[in-house]
């Protein structure tokens, strides 16, 4: 992402038109653009072009194209800051927080996770949000705080090792997953009938029947 | 087996350090390829009675990060839908040309030409409803 976003900005035609003519980092210098702020380049773009406040609708979209690339390049920065210092764990928390993934998880519980219960965890929807959610509370505390019962395991070959779990006072079950790309531990709710991680699967797919091929 | 041996067993999957690209040089009717929540299933013909739509880069719905399955270049295909959806039915894509889907976290994918329905894994809610896995 970073790399194309570098090149996106080394092609900007609003950086060209303005560079020189203002304190701007030379061409090639591209990666101090984080200390420009979006203040600084909107003066300088519009003192290039003096006759109208914007010149014209295709620069002004130029321009917000551009600033649109900045923000974005700024909270990678920003994340590594963050991440370098100790103050986030994975650099997806924010990411995640900065693309409103994280709306139904407040940021107090990012910053205070203390606060976070097998309540709040349970009554979270987005899969995303839960496993974020599970892994600031503990993956082994939560298992064993809502007294977690395995019903089965399998190994599937594209799929992965899984398992299928029950929680005391938890109406459905779980199918737990890894995502062969990231890793990641998915806790996925499916109905209370199910008893099998295949079953589960196979309900998690919309029950149709497809052959799988891949999984990515 | 307890859950926590368990967890620990799914821990153990093998997973990429970085995201696999699997290319699909042909897709069976009835064949299907998971990119995290998202399938994309191939199709013999496309279903009766079905609505046009414009052709749309972004195969599942949401402004969230693992939302972005996109359609990575301009190709020539066109979509179409249902008419009244389950929570699973994604757009219909007849494609001319083979296609590539990009993710942010998992694995590229491409398939060949053909005609294919976007799918989308469901879950179950505490309070009963059935909705898409959103993430």
């Amino acid at each position: 992402v970073e790399k194309e976003l570098i090149e996106a900005l080394q092609s900007s035609a609003v950086l060209k038109q303005i560079r020189g003519k203002s304190d701007l980092p030379p061409e090639g210098n591209i990666l101090k653009l984080n200390t420009v702020t979006l203040e600084k380049m909107l003066d300088a773009f519009q003192a290039s072009s003096p006759d109208t406040r914007w010149g014209s609708m295709e620069q002004a979209l130029l321009f917000l194209n551009d600033a649109r690339l900045i923000v974005r390049y700024a909270v990678i920065l920003s994340q590594r800051w963050l991440e370098a210092e100790g103050i986030i764990r994975e650099s997806d928390y924010l990411w995640n927080y900065s693309h409103h993934v994280m709306r139904d998880a407040p940021i107090e519980y990012l910053r205070n996770p203390k606060k976070i219960t097998p309540k709040v965890i349970q009554s979270t929807n987005n899969a995303e949000t839960k496993r974020i959610l599970i892994d600031l509370y503990g993956v082994e505390k939560y298992l064993h705080d809502v007294k977690a019962e395995c019903l089965d395991v399998d190994s599937h070959p594209m799929n992965g090792n899984r398992c299928l779990l029950k929680a005391d006072g938890v109406e459905s079950c779980w199918l737990i997953c890894a995502c062969p790309s990231s890793g990641r531990v998915y806790f996925l709710a499916v109905p209370p009938n199910i008893k099998t991680c295949k079953e589960a699967d196979a309900w998690l797919s919309g029950g149709i029947k497809a052959v799988q091929v891949g999984r990515t | 087996m307890e859950a926590q041996q368990a967890l620990e067993m799914v821990k153990k999957s093998p997973t990429q350090s970085k995201p696999p690209m699997q290319v699909h040089t042909e897709m069976k009717p009835g064949q299907i390829h998971w990119q995290g929540d998202v399938g994309i299933l191939a199709l013999k013909k496309l279903p009766k009675g079905l609505l046009p739509m414009a052709p749309i880069a972004k195969l599942a719905p949401g402004s969230s990060r693992g939302s972005r399955h996109i359609v990575h270049e301009r190709v020539v295909y066109r979509m179409y839908r249902k008419e009244i959806r389950e929570v699973t039915d994604g757009p219909f894509v007849v494609s001319e040309t083979e296609f590539r889907v990009d993710h942010p976290d998992h694995g590229t994918v491409v398939v060949p030409p053909g005609v294919y329905q976007i799918r989308y894994q469901r879950q179950a809610l505490p309070d009963g409803r059935v909705e898409r896995v959103r993430d």
